[in-house]
């Protein structure tokens, strides 16, 4: 697990996700947002964002989060499922508590 | 017989099979504006250039022939520009007609005058200033040869002024020689469709993504053969929507990334690897197969590519078609069809939201249920084409265009103005956001002029929801009676269906003001257990 950019994802979440969609007009989901804390900019918009542009690195969006933040896979779509069905009020601290369980789950060396 | 400059513009574009040009009118351009009209071309006068050159692409869109823009000089093209630029971005055939400042005229101070084939030139296939008035006809037929084959794009003539008054006897003019066919590119080698053929025979998930270049190859029919001989899902994109209707048992319409990102095997045919198709880059692919007019296309983006054929979709498809056998993809397409059904019971609960104010997919999923199949939605842009994209079906193409990667907004009334004088007595709707609606709402005007009852559903948000810049209630409804039409304001669930219907039904421009939830969020459909 790459702990250093899993906190800084963490620590950094906006005031707002959204549901459904990698980044839109007026934010992102958590593996957007996830994406964009490791670098990923251009990412295809207006649709139902699965995902991600890079010539090297790029597919699958629960793939790539999985790849660059050192997680499992199913921890991942566990997130990206979390942010979908989670009301928008209460999202973000949804995420923040789900991202800190993971991170305690596996003790830093 | 004696004939103005103008007179053979407008001569050589009735030949051209012309039937309507969007224009607005201006002193560089007076013999040719009147010589259309003398001609019986219907000249679409509108209130800013840029929705001359919008509408001349949807006319493009709405009918697979090119569109005719007919501007004036400086200010008059340089409106125009991002309609053409537009055009470019999209690979849409567009003919840009625009006046200009003497020839005589040049570096003296003279009035609009500017080096507008500078300004164009990046955003044209081609940019030509004719010199002598007894070469128009010439230009003229290399305008649409050039818009129209290869990767279609818009072209450009410039006319001066004083060109265009000129006189010139008949008979010292020579029309050019007709093309006997304007073939699009060329067929691919017998070996390359045998190595694509069994690509796709030794897929276990394949799929085909057609693109813009099937409409603009006319290809529709053999894209249709092809997928059913093969037994192949379909998702289809941008011009390419309604090509073969979303409701063709192999056709999944544009949830591209529900199937892209489960093949393993893709057929991409005249689509561009660009923004709105994750640039091209699916790693997981075992293998990607393209065909495009454009070599440049092929693997763009450092994508790669099994097998790249450069060459006319109607050509590649045909060929496939004919030797193509039926691919074991029962268990594939019936797994498809199940999360379309998953996805479509999402949507549904939206759709029956009483919330207020509304849910922008409740707008449109009620909308849409009101709508005759040869229906054309402009959905314009930005933030709304996440509701418009999961809505509306297309059944025949050309009835769904919308924003293009240059990334417009407010274009949409210049294609619904364009597709109402193609297909009229059909029902023509324009789908903006309240932002987007500010660009070019005047043209409800011209709507009014020629008697084109479009339907104005503004998505009123209260703001650019982009940056969350807020605009507040605005009443655009209001705006409806001063072009001699309805306009009525909808806040609660209940309002809607009466009003869109009484829109719908009008005989002249209607605007539809719905106040929706600017917190509204995208419809929760995708699956990341299905992505990988």
């Amino acid at each position: 697990m790459n702990r250093e950019l899993l906190t800084q994802a963490r620590d950094g979440l906006p005031p707002r996700l959204n549901a459904g969609i990698l980044m839109g007009d007026g934010g992102f989901c958590v593996l957007g947002w996830m994406l964009l804390t490791a670098g990923f900019h251009p990412i295809t918009l207006y649709s139902n964002t699965l995902g991600v542009v890079h010539p090297e690195l790029g597919g699958p969006a629960v793939d790539v989060v999985a790849r660059v933040y050192g997680l499992d896979r199913d921890a991942v779509i566990g997130l990206g499922e979390l942010n979908d069905a989670t009301p928008v009020g209460e999202r973000v601290e949804a995420v923040r508590r789900q991202i800190t369980e993971l991170l305690d789950a596996e003790p830093s060396r | 017989m004696a004939r103005t400059g103008g007179e053979l513009v407008a001569t050589a574009l009735q030949r051209a099979g012309v039937s309507h040009v969007f224009a607005l009118a201006g002193g560089h351009i007076d013999p040719t504006w009147n010589a259309a009209k003398r001609l019986g071309i219907t000249v679409v006068d509108v209130r800013h250039e840029a929705a001359a050159a919008h509408a001349a692409e949807g006319w493009a869109l709405a009918t697979g022939q090119p569109g005719v823009c007919l501007v004036t000089a400086g200010p008059g093209l340089t409106n125009a520009l991002t309609g053409i630029a537009n055009a470019w971005n999209s690979g849409s055939p567009l003919v840009c007609i625009a006046g200009a400042a003497t020839l005589r005229g040049q570096d003296t101070g003279e009035v609009e005058s500017l080096d507008q084939l500078d300004i164009v030139r990046p955003v044209t296939k081609w940019a030509r200033r004719v010199y002598h008035a007894d070469r128009i006809p010439e230009y003229v037929d290399l305008a649409f040869r050039e818009a129209t084959t290869g990767r279609p794009g818009p072209v450009y003539l410039e006319l001066a002024i004083d060109l265009v008054h000129s006189v010139v006897d008949e008979e010292t003019v020579q029309s050019p020689v007709a093309a006997a066919s304007l073939a699009r590119g060329g067929a691919p080698a017998d070996a390359d469709v045998a190595r694509a053929l069994e690509l796709l025979a030794g897929a276990r998930r394949p799929a085909v993504v057609a693109g813009s270049g099937v409409w603009w190859a006319g290809a529709g029919e053999e894209l249709r053969m092809f997928v059913e001989r093969a037994r192949v899902p379909l998702v289809t994109r941008q011009a390419a929507r309604g090509i073969v209707a979303d409701d063709h048992p192999l056709c999944f319409g544009q949830d591209w990334q529900n199937i892209v990102y489960q093949a393993d095997v893709l057929l991409v045919v005249g689509k561009q690897l660009d923004y709105f198709f994750g640039y091209g880059f699916f790693p997981h692919l075992d293998h990607m197969i393209q065909i495009d007019v454009n070599p440049r296309e092929i693997g763009r983006n450092r994508v790669p590519v099994s097998l790249g054929m450069v060459a006319d979709a109607k050509a590649a498809l045909r060929q496939l078609s004919e030797k193509a056998e039926p691919l074991a993809t029962d268990e594939w397409i019936s797994s498809l069809r199940g999360q379309r059904e998953r996805i479509a019971a999402a949507k549904q609960e939206l759709a029956r939201s009483d919330a207020v104010p509304l849910h922008p997919l409740r707008v449109c999923m009620e909308l849409a249920s009101l709508l005759r199949r040869d229906a054309t939605v402009i959905a314009d842009a930005s933030n709304m084409l996440m509701w418009t994209n999961a809505t509306f079906p297309a059944y025949e193409p050309g009835r769904t265009p919308t924003m293009g990667n240059l990334g417009c907004i407010g274009h949409g009334i210049g294609f619904a103005l364009a597709a109402a004088c193609a297909r009229p007595g059909t029902q023509v709707v324009w789908v903006v956001g309240d932002g987007s609606f500010g660009f070019h709402a005047m043209e409800l005007d011209t709507a009014a002029r020629f008697g084109l009852p479009i339907t104005t559903v503004v998505l009123n948000n209260l703001g650019w929801s982009a940056q969350w810049v807020p605009l507040g209630v605005r009443h655009y409804e209001r705006m409806a009676p001063a072009f001699d039409g309805e306009g009525i304001l909808v806040e609660r669930p209940e309002e809607l269906r009466p009003a869109l219907s009484r829109a719908l039904a009008a005989e002249a421009p209607a605007i539809v003001n719905v106040l929706v939830d600017p917190a509204a969020e995208y419809f929760p459909g995708r699956s990341f257990r299905g992505a990988g």
